[in-house]
Parts: C-alpha cells; sequence; structure tokens
C-alpha cells in the first residue's frame, strides 16, 4: 500500500462553539485528553498550532491493551491554520525508528444552527506492514474494555486539573 | 496484508497497472499501448502482481487476459475500516472533552 492513496472522511457534529472544538484540536493541553486511543496517555505531547509549526506527541499505553508501557511517538507539521475554521497536518506514526502510517489530515469546523460541524479528511499517505499491528491490537483491546476506559479516562481528566 | 502486497503495489508502475485494471480487464497489449513501457516490462510487472495475488489471468481465444483479485482489495478495505474505527473510537473521547469544557467555559460566565 505504500504510495498509494487511501482516504476516509468523518464528518460529526458537536453541540458546542466552533472556538472550543478548534481549541480541542490546537490546545496542547485539550489534545492529550483524546488523541491516543482508550487507554493510551499521552506523556508528551507538544502541538504548535501554527503554518509549519511541529506536533510532537507520545503515547503510552498506560492500559496494557498492547504491552503495557509501551510507548507510540507521532510526528506531524501543520500545513494550514485558518482559525477557527480549518487545520491541515501531516503526520507520521513512528515505530522502531521508522515511519509506519503517514496520512494528510484535513479538519474543518464549520457552524450550522448553533453546532459545530466537524469534517476530517484523512489521507493515508504511507502504510507499511508494520501498521497492522498495532491497529490489531487497538481493535482487540477496545472490544474489551472501551465501556471502561471511556469512563475512566473521563474520572482521569477530572483529577487531572 | 503481508508484506508482498506492499511492496507489490509500492511500484509506480506497478501501481498504474492496478489503476488501469480497476476500470476493466485488460490484455498486455493494451497495458503495454497505454502505458508505453515494453512487453517484457510489462509482463515481468505483472508476473509479481499475480504472485502477489493482486491480478488474475484468464485465457480468452489467443490472448491473456488481466484483471483484479478482489481478494487483496477486500483486506486493504478490511484495513481502512479498523483504522475508521480508530478514529471514530478517539472522536467519541474528544466529544466528552468538549462536554467537560463546555461546562467549564458556563461556569465562568455565571
Amino acid at each position: 500500500m505504500e504510495n498509494t492513496k487511501k482516504e476516509l472522511t468523518l464528518e460529526r457534529t458537536f453541540d458546542a462553539p466552533r472556538d472550543l472544538v478548534f481549541k480541542a484540536w490546537t490546545d496542547p493541553k485539550l489534545v492529550a485528553h483524546w488523541w491516543g486511543p482508550q487507554g493510551f496517555t499521552a506523556p508528551i505531547c507538544e502541538v504548535d498550532a501554527t503554518v509549519g509549526g511541529k506536533i510532537n506527541i507520545v503515547m503510552e499505553d498506560s492500559a496494557g491493551l498492547i504491552a503495557k508501557g509501551s510507548k507510540y511517538p507521532m510526528i506531524g507539521e501543520f500545513k494550514e491554520i485558518d482559525t477557527p475554521g480549518k487545520i491541515v497536518f501531516r503526520s507520521e506514526a513512528i515505530m522502531n525508528d521508522k515511519p509506519i502510517l503517514e496520512n494528510l489530515v484535513t479538519v474543518t469546523f464549520d457552524e450550522v444552527n448553533g453546532k459545530t460541524k466537524m469534517i476530517v479528511h484523512i489521507v493515508v499517505t504511507k502504510a507499511t506492514p508494520e501498521a497492522e499491528m498495532p491497529l490489531q491490537g487497538m481493535e482487540m483491546g477496545w472490544n474489551q474494555q472501551l465501556d471502561k476506559l471511556g469512563e475512566f479516562l473521563i474520572e482521569g481528566l477530572g483529577a487531572r486539573d | 496484508m503481508n508484506s508482498v502486497l506492499f511492496s507489490a503495489l509500492a511500484e509506480p508502475t506497478r501501481f498504474h497497472i492496478v489503476e488501469l485494471l480497476r476500470d476493466k480487464p485488460r490484455p498486455v497489449g493494451e497495458l503495454v499501448d497505454t502505458l508505453h513501457i515494453r512487453q517484457p516490462q510489462v509482463s515481468k510487472h505483472l508476473k509479481i502482481l499475480a504472485d502477489a495475488e493482486i491480478v488474475e489471468v484468464r485465457p480468452q481465444a489467443n490472448q491473456r487476459i488481466y484483471e483484479l483479485s478482489p481478494k487483496k482489495f477486500q483486506e486493504i478495505d478490511a484495513w481502512l475500516q479498523k483504522y475508521r474505527k480508530l478514529w471514530e473510537d478517539r472522536f467519541d473521547v474528544l466529544e466528552k472533552v468538549i462536554e467537560r469544557e463546555k461546562g467549564k467555559l458556563s461556569k465562568k460566565i455565571v
């Protein structure tokens, strides 16, 4: 699948102001709360939401879904910032010092009847066979622990403030 | 998904061949004409694609017709579905984070 283009478009509407949804993507403190898969924490979460600004997130498997304590770094760079309507960034998931999955992600935020419609367009620009493994493990983990971990995470959020 | 599949598709000419076969099954001659590459080279790429089970060949009259094998593409689709699930789950958490931040905002206003 290297060099092939695989795309996903996801859409979600939040009952929240557009500024807030935008902030959830661009404020590192908020990104750290949701970016990692459930059961993962983000001991490092640097997000510099300016054009050319870097993204450096290290996710840690705190709940032991794949291997407890294992770390999954992701680096990236913002290509476009149009506050609070649009962001475009490139990301690379790294495993054993090699990029295993590269994405170009475009997120738009639109005000619709007092709510915020978010459209996320993901182009998978590169995926190596190794990209399969964590995905597999995460899916297993989710099926078993989704509800439990969702709650855990929310409680964790409260405790961190 | 396996590494054979990835490396087979990684080469630009082979990817181009796959794109052409996505429209319809084609004989080698047609691929040669479209790609402007000599037949032995096209045949070499087709063999790699066939070994990776990306394309299948069936004889028709005096021609060999190449077509995509659906199995591998179903694997890629299955992978994309998992990836979509990862994002959907992530947005479930995002939604909770937003709800929580909204609560904080309204407290401030009051």
